[in-house]
C-alpha cells in the first residue's frame, strides 16, 4: 500500500469517525437525528451547500474541457454563473407566484398540479430517474479516476472499487454526511482549488502570461469558437452552451421535506446569498484551471486528471492526496443523495403509487434499495465497457432533463392553453431529441447544440400537442392569469416571504372568501 | 362557538403590526381577523436497532387538514383549549385515516431518504391530536387602499400573501 493510499484510508476513516462520533452527540432524539443541522450559522450552511454542490464535473469535467477546446469553455461557466439570476429574474416571479396558486412544494408536483394529469407525473418521474442516473455515472467515472490516481490500480478496478464503496455508504446510511464533515470537506476544496489556482497562476504569469501561453502554442485556443475555431459561426452550439446551465437546473426534480417549527424560529437567509456569491467567483476556478494545464502539462494523456495533475506538481504529495481524498468524499456525497433520490422517486412514486399499493413500508425500502444497486451495476458497465467522458456525460444528462421539463414549466405560467397532452408531447420530443442528437452526433452535421435542438423540438411538441385533448379547466386558465398580473406587494415584504406557507394561503383565502360571500348573502 | 384544541399565540397582534411596519415603513398594517387552520398530529415511536447508531424516541408529524400536506415537527406542541366561533375556523376537508395514512407515508419516505437506513426501523403511531393552528390575517394599506392581504403565523412569524380578490 503505498503512502497516498495509506492517507485516503485515513481520511476515509477520520471522517467515519467524525461522522458517527457527531451523529451520536447531536442526535440524542429522533426529531433532532432527522431534522438536524439547522441551528448553524450562514458561513457554516453556505460552505456546506457549497461542498455538496462540488461534484466529479466541477474537478474533472468542466477542467477537461477547458484543456481540450481552450476559451470556448468559459461559455458554459458563463452559463452557470448567470442561471440562478436569469432563473431569479425572469421566470422566477411568475413561477412562485403560480406554486403558490397551486399550493405546489415540489416541482414534479407543479407539473402534476398545474397540468392536472398523473400521467404527467408519471413521465417526469421516469425521465428523472433516467437521466439522474446517468449523472451519476457520471460521478461513477470521476470516482473510479480519483482513486486510480490515488492507489495506481488500473482503471477497472479502481471503477469497481469505487462504486462499490458509494453504493455501500449509500444503502448503510451516509454516515460521511453530516452537515460538519461536509464542512471540513468544504474547506480542504476551497483551499484546494484556490490554491492550486493561485499557484498556476502565479507560475505562468497571471492571467496575461496564460493568455499570451496559449497564444504561443496555438493561437485558436484564445479564441470563442473553439480550438482550430471548430465551431466557428456555430451560433447554434455557443448559444446551447449557454442555455444549457442557465436554464437546465430549473428543470431537476427535488422535493421538499417541510418542517413545522413548534417555536419561533429564524430562517437563515444569509446563507444562500453567500453561497450564491461564492458561486459567481468559483464557477470560473475549474476552467481557468483547465488553461494552465494546457500550458503546464502539454503531455497529459488523459485531459480529465489536469486537476490531480496539477495537485501533484504544486504541493507536495501528502497534501496533494488529502486534496483527492475529500474530492472523492465529495462524489461519495453527491452521488449518495442523487441516488437516493432516484430509488425514492422509483419505489413511491411510481412502485407503491402503480404497481404495488398495498406494498409494505419494508418492501417499499426493499424496492429502493434495489434501485440503487441497479443503478450501480449499470454504471460499473457503462464506465467499463463505454467510458463516456465525464463532461459529456454530465452534459448529456443535464441537458436531456432541461430539455424535458424546461418548455413544460415556461407554458405552465405563459400559456392558459398548455394542456397534458402538450406537455407529455413536449417532455417526449426535447428528451428524444437530445438522446438522438448526441447519440447520432447531429450537432457536428447541423452546427446546432443537441440542448438547441432539444429546445426546439420540445417547443413544437407543445404547440402540436396542445391541439389535441382537452383543455385546461376553466379553474386553471383562471390561475395562470392571475399569475401573470403583478402583484403590489412591496419589494421588502415580497423579499421575507415564508413560501412554505402556499397550501395554507390558498385555503386560507379560499375560506375568507366563503365567509365573505355567505356574510353578504345573509 | 365549537370547543377546539389549538396552539397559543406567540407573537400578538401589536408585535405583528410592529414588525411588519418595520420591514415597509411606507405602508400601514391592520389585522383583519385571527383564522384557525387544522392540522392533524400524530406522535410515532421509532427503534432502529443498527449496532453502529442505534437509536429509539419519538418522532411527530403534522398534516395539513385541508390540503393534506404533511411535515415534520420538532416536538409535541402544546395545546390549550379554546371557545372559537365558528367562521374563523377552516374547515377540514380530510379523513382522519387518510391524514394517519398520509403522515406515516410522509414519515418513512423522509427516513429512507434522509437517514438511509439500512433496514426499516420499527415505527408505530402512540398518539393523535386534531388542533387549530392561529394565523393573523393583515391587510397592507397605503391611505385608504388595501393594497394586499397576508396570513402571518402567529407562532414562526413567517407569512405569506392571501390571494383575495
Amino acid at each position: 500500500m503505498n503512502l497516498d493510499m495509506i492517507i485516503f484510508v485515513i481520511y476515509m476513516l477520520g471522517l467515519l469517525a467524525l461522522g458517527i462520533s457527531f451523529s451520536r452527540k447531536v442526535n440524542k432524539s429522533v426529531d433532532d437525528y432527522i431534522l438536524g443541522g439547522r441551528s448553524l450559522g450562514p458561513a457554516v450552511t453556505a460552505l456546506t451547500m457549497q461542498s455538496t454542490s462540488m461534484s466529479g464535473y466541477m474537478f474533472m469535467g468542466g477542467p477537461a474541457l477547458a484543456f481540450q477546446q481552450g476559451w470556448y469553455a468559459i461559455w458554459y461557466a458563463i452559463g452557470d454563473a448567470g442561471g440562478s439570476i436569469i432563473n431569479l429574474s425572469v421566470l422566477g416571479k411568475r413561477m412562485r407566484r403560480m406554486s403558490e396558486l397551486l399550493g405546489a412544494l415540489s416541482p414534479i408536483e407543479y407539473l402534476e398540479k398545474r397540468y392536472e394529469s398523473v400521467a404527467v407525473k408519471v413521465v417526469a418521474s421516469l425521465i428523472s430517474i433516467v437521466f439522474l442516473s446517468a449523472y451519476v455515472f457520471a460521478q461513477f467515472i470521476a470516482a473510479g479516476k480519483a482513486l486510480e490516481s490515488l492507489t495506481g490500480f488500473n482503471y477497472e478496478l479502481a471503477l469497481i472499487l469505487g462504486i462499490g464503496v458509494i453504493i455501500a455508504y449509500t444503502v448503510t446510511g451516509g454516515y460521511l454526511a453530516v452537515v460538519w464533515t461536509d464542512f471540513v470537506q468544504g474547506i480542504i476544496m476551497v483551499l484546494g482549488i484556490t490554491g492550486i489556482m493561485v499557484m498556476g497562476l502565479i507560475h505562468i504569469g497571471g492571467l496575461s502570461g496564460l493568455n499570451e501561453s496559449l497564444a504561443a502554442i496555438d493561437p485558436t485556443y484564445l479564441s470563442i469558437w473553439g480550438k482550430d475555431l471548430a465551431y466557428y459561426g456555430q451560433w447554434g452550439m455557443v448559444l446551447g452552451a449557454i442555455l444549457i446551465y442557465a436554464i437546465t437546473y430549473m428543470g431537476l426534480p427535488h422535493v421538499v421535506v417541510r418542517h413545522m417549527s413548534m417555536k419561533s424560529t429564524k430562517t437563515v437567509k444569509g446563507a444562500v446569498l453567500v453561497s450564491s456569491i461564492w458561486n459567481q467567483i468559483f464557477v470560473f476556478a475549474p476552467y481557468v484551471l483547465g488553461f494552465v494545464g494546457i500550458v503546464m502539462l502539454p503531455n497529459l494523456s488523459d485531459p480529465e486528471m489536469v486537476i490531480p495533475t496539477l495537485a501533484y506538481t504544486f504541493f507536495p504529495g501528502v497534501i496533494a492526496a488529502i486534496l483527492l481524498s475529500a474530492l472523492m468524499a465529495a462524489i461519495m456525497s453527491t452521488s449518495d443523495s442523487i441516488l437516493m433520490q432516484t430509488g425514492t422517486i422509483l419505489s413511491r412514486d411510481i412502485y407503491q403509487r402503480f404497481i404495488n399499493k398495498e406494498a409494505s413500508q419494508a418492501k417499499v425500502v426493499l424496492v429502493s434499495r434495489l434501485c440503487v444497486l441497479a443503478v450501480g451495476v449499470v454504471g460499473v458497465i457503462v464506465a467499463i465497457y463505454q467510458p463516456p467522458t465525464i463532461f459529456a456525460l454530465v452534459i448529456f444528462a443535464s441537458g436531456v432533463l432541461g430539455n424535458s421539463f424546461i418548455v413544460p414549466y415556461i407554458a405552465s405560467v405563459y400559456s392558459t392553453k398548455a394542456n397534458k397532452v402538450g406537455v407529455l408531447c413536449s417532455m417526449i420530443a426535447g428528451a428524444g431529441t437530445n438522446i438522438i442528437w448526441t447519440v447520432g452526433a447531429l450537432d457536428t452535421v447541423t452546427g446546432i447544440h443537441p440542448f438547441l435542438a432539444g429546445v426546439i423540438f420540445s417547443i413544437a411538441g407543445m404547440l402540436v400537442g396542445n391541439r389535441f385533448g382537452n383543455p385546461p379547466s376553466d379553474e386553471m386558465q383562471a390561475l395562470v392569469e392571475k399569475a401573470k398580473g403583478p402583484r403590489q406587494i412591496p419589494k421588502n415584504i415580497n423579499k421575507s416571504i415564508s413560501f412554505d406557507l402556499s397550501p395554507e394561503a390558498k385555503n386560507i383565502s379560499t375560506h375568507l372568501q366563503s365567509v365573505r360571500l355567505n356574510n353578504v348573502e345573509n | 362557538m365549537l370547543k377546539i384544541k389549538a396552539q397559543d399565540i406567540f407573537y400578538s397582534k401589536e408585535t405583528v403590526v410592529h414588525s411588519l411596519s418595520k420591514v415597509e415603513q411606507n405602508l400601514n398594517f391592520t389585522v383583519e381577523s385571527l383564522v384557525y387552520y387544522p392540522y392533524m398530529f400524530y406522535e410515532f415511536s421509532f427503534q432502529r436497532k443498527n449496532p453502529i447508531s442505534p437509536l429509539k424516541g419519538k418522532v411527530g408529524c403534522t398534516v395539513d387538514g385541508v390540503s393534506g400536506v404533511p411535515a415534520l415537527t420538532d416536538k409535541k406542541p402544546e395545546f390549550l383549549n379554546s371557545n372559537i366561533s365558528k367562521e374563523r375556523l377552516v374547515p377540514i376537508q380530510l379523513d382522519e385515516q387518510k391524514a394517519r395514512d398520509t403522515a406515516e407515508e410522509f414519515l418513512y419516505r423522509t427516513i429512507s431518504k434522509k437517514i438511509k437506513v439500512i433496514s426499516t426501523p420499527n415505527i408505530s403511531l402512540k398518539d393523535y391530536e386534531l388542533f387549530y393552528w392561529p394565523y393573523w390575517v393583515v391587510n397592507g394599506n397605503k391611505g385608504e387602499e388595501n393594497l394586499f392581504t397576508l396570513i402571518v403565523d402567529s407562532i414562526t412569524g413567517k407569512y405569506h400573501p392571501l390571494n383575495v380578490e
